[in-house]
């Protein structure tokens, strides 16, 4: 672009005294070593949040179940909401860089109209922050324990692959898991058993028998030869797979189990074997033929953990949340037992510490946006009183530019961090 | 006190005037910047939309894939939005540089830290116990 900045000039002169050796003002370059500190706080905030999120053993939420929600339009569209936000803060970036440009011009009228369009971006913005922490903490459901069997109808697969209406009977103790958008619950659904497909499952039908898998058939595609296997098809399961991968999945699987609360002694208690292969075989066994003999002994707590997975049946009937303790039959409605929405405390989405984070580190950012705005507004009235114009330079356009490219900047990293990854 | 941002000629400021033809340049530039700004947001909201979490190698890549594009968006934020790749070499490094360092530092740290207590979390499933579900 040419310029002081990029002219070159000997060294002597340049730290010898009497000018700035970084060719900016004063304010500008003081600016800039504010930007530094306040992205070492972010950059410490986010890295706190990936230290969190690394060690607990809980299921992270996935960023396209929790936001799925659009203003007006209701639920079923992930990302869509918080798409347009970060297209709003990129476009209200881009007028920012205009209004500097116009500055750098002593074009004043300029100024004026892209600030102007800045500030309504900035608004725009904080607007929608507001209504997704609104949705955020209302939450979109949670999960419920029958206390005595409901039958439901819901529209799935059958044997051929149609679509069927089927029935579906709650067993007692079995969890229903809803979701939705402002404690409207749009859908339920199921989890068949905790032997789930935790990992990611292609969308293979919604159909109960599809998901009448047995406990080896938890992760996914890659070990439906390893199902055959335990149920007796032995040929097929040494000619497909070596009996290391054998080894890694049990592991795993008792892994998973640890997870859900279920330790060695009591997978033997529940299911009434004396060795953990048997125990395997005998709950991939019940599995199979449609019994959740786990569930009703998982802890609530545990269950939590099932609610972000892939692989569940939704059932299609509307139901507010009040209703929906009716329809079920709910045990109880506290805390623990239903977690609606989010607090500090407690969750529906996942572990404390991810609406801890959320609400921490979005935050923190909109605190920023919203100092970035009232800062945009004095320097527009000051631009618009001519106190630029007299001056001679519209540098403070350019200063204020910097803080709200910086809050754009520093939104990219919390997009992909706490709703893509 | 002197005042330095009262400078009347441009001795200090960046580039702090140009002329409209200069202008058309500098607005070209931003408004192919923010195409392609919008563009990556939207292929990345694609991609959260598509792929699934798993614990595959393709999702390692995503992932990765993910960090790169927003890398990518940052630095055309920082070097052409923020002027920054228009200001003299030495403030460059005196801005980057000492963040890069510590940032990097404290994510090594803090993501070794959290996977051994992770680890520590996480019940061990020894060899023998393996064994015995043969």
């Amino acid at each position: 672009m040419g310029g002081e900045a990029s002219k070159a000039i000997s060294k002597e002169e340049l730290w010898g005294g009497g000018r700035s050796p970084f060719s900016v003002s004063y304010g500008k370059m003081m600016m800039w070593f504010f930007l530094v500190s306040d992205a070492l706080t972010f950059g410490g905030l986010l890295t706190a949040y990936g230290v969190s999120r690394a060690e607990v053993t809980e299921v992270w939420p996935i960023g396209e179940q929790v936001f799925e929600s659009f203003p007006i339009l209701g639920n079923g569209l992930p990302l869509a909401y918080v798409a347009l936000m970060t297209f709003i803060l990129i476009v209200s970036s881009v007028t920012m860089v205009l209004a500097v440009e116009a500055g750098h011009r002593n074009d004043k009228k300029g100024v004026l109209k892209w600030m102007g369009y800045t500030i309504i971006g900035g608004f725009f913005f904080l607007g929608s922050q507001a209504w997704e922490w609104s949705h955020f903490i209302h939450g979109s459901g949670g999960y419920f324990q029958v206390n005595s069997p409901v039958t439901i109808t819901y529209t799935g697969e059958d044997e051929n692959g149609n679509e069927a209406q089927l029935e579906y009977t709650v067993a007692a103790n079995e969890a229903v898991y809803t979701s939705g958008d402002f404690g409207h619950a749009m859908e339920h659904y199921l989890v068949h058993g905790f032997f789930h497909d935790a990992h990611g499952h292609d969308a293979d039908g919604h159909g109960h028998n599809d998901h009448a898998h047995g406990a080896a058939d938890a992760h996914g595609d890659d070990h439906a030869a390893d199902n055959h296997g335990e149920h007796g098809d032995d040929a097929a399961h040494a000619a497909g797979h070596g009996e290391a991968s054998h080894d890694e999945h049990t592991a795993h699987v008792l892994l998973e189990l640890e997870h859900m609360g279920i330790d060695e002694a009591k997978l033997l208690s529940i299911t009434g074997q004396s060795s953990v292969h048997g125990a395997l075989e005998y709950a991939a066994e019940q599995e199979h033929a449609g019994n959740k003999i786990f569930l009703a002994h998982a802890m609530p707590a545990d269950l939590m953990l099932n609610k972000y997975i892939e692989n569940r049946i939704e059932l299609d009937s509307e139901t507010d949340a009040a209703q929906i303790a009716k329809l079920y039959d709910v045990t109880n409605v506290t805390q623990n037992a239903a977690v609606f929405g989010a607090t500090l405390s407690a969750n529906e989405y996942g572990p404390t510490q991810y609406a801890q984070f959320f609400f921490f580190v979005t935050g923190f950012h909109g605190f920023h946006v919203f100092s970035g705005v009232v800062i945009n507004i004095i320097i527009f009235l000051m631009a618009y009183r001519g106190v630029f114009e007299r001056r001679g330079h519209y540098e403070m356009v350019e200063k204020v530019g910097l803080y709200w490219h910086f809050v754009d900047l520093v939104w990219v990293f919390v997009f992909t961090f706490f709703y893509l990854i | 006190m002197e005042r330095d941002d009262l400078i009347v000629n441009d001795q200090y400021s960046l580039d702090a005037h140009h002329d409209e033809a200069h202008g058309v340049e500098i607005r070209k530039n931003i408004w192919k910047v923010t195409a392609l700004l919008t563009l990556i947001t939207a292929v990345e909201v694609v991609m959260g939309i598509i792929f699934k979490r798993s614990d595959t190698f393709t999702w390692e890549a995503i992932k990765m894939a993910f960090i790169i594009l927003t890398l990518v968006k940052a630095a055309y934020i920082v070097l052409v939005f923020m002027h920054l790749g228009d200001e003299r070499k030495n403030l460059k490094w005196v801005i980057l540089g000492p963040y890069a360092l510590f940032i990097v530092y404290l994510i090594f740290i803090g993501l070794t830290e959290a996977s051994r207590t992770l680890d520590m979390r996480t019940p061990d499933v020894p060899d023998a116990q393996i064994e015995a579900t043969e």
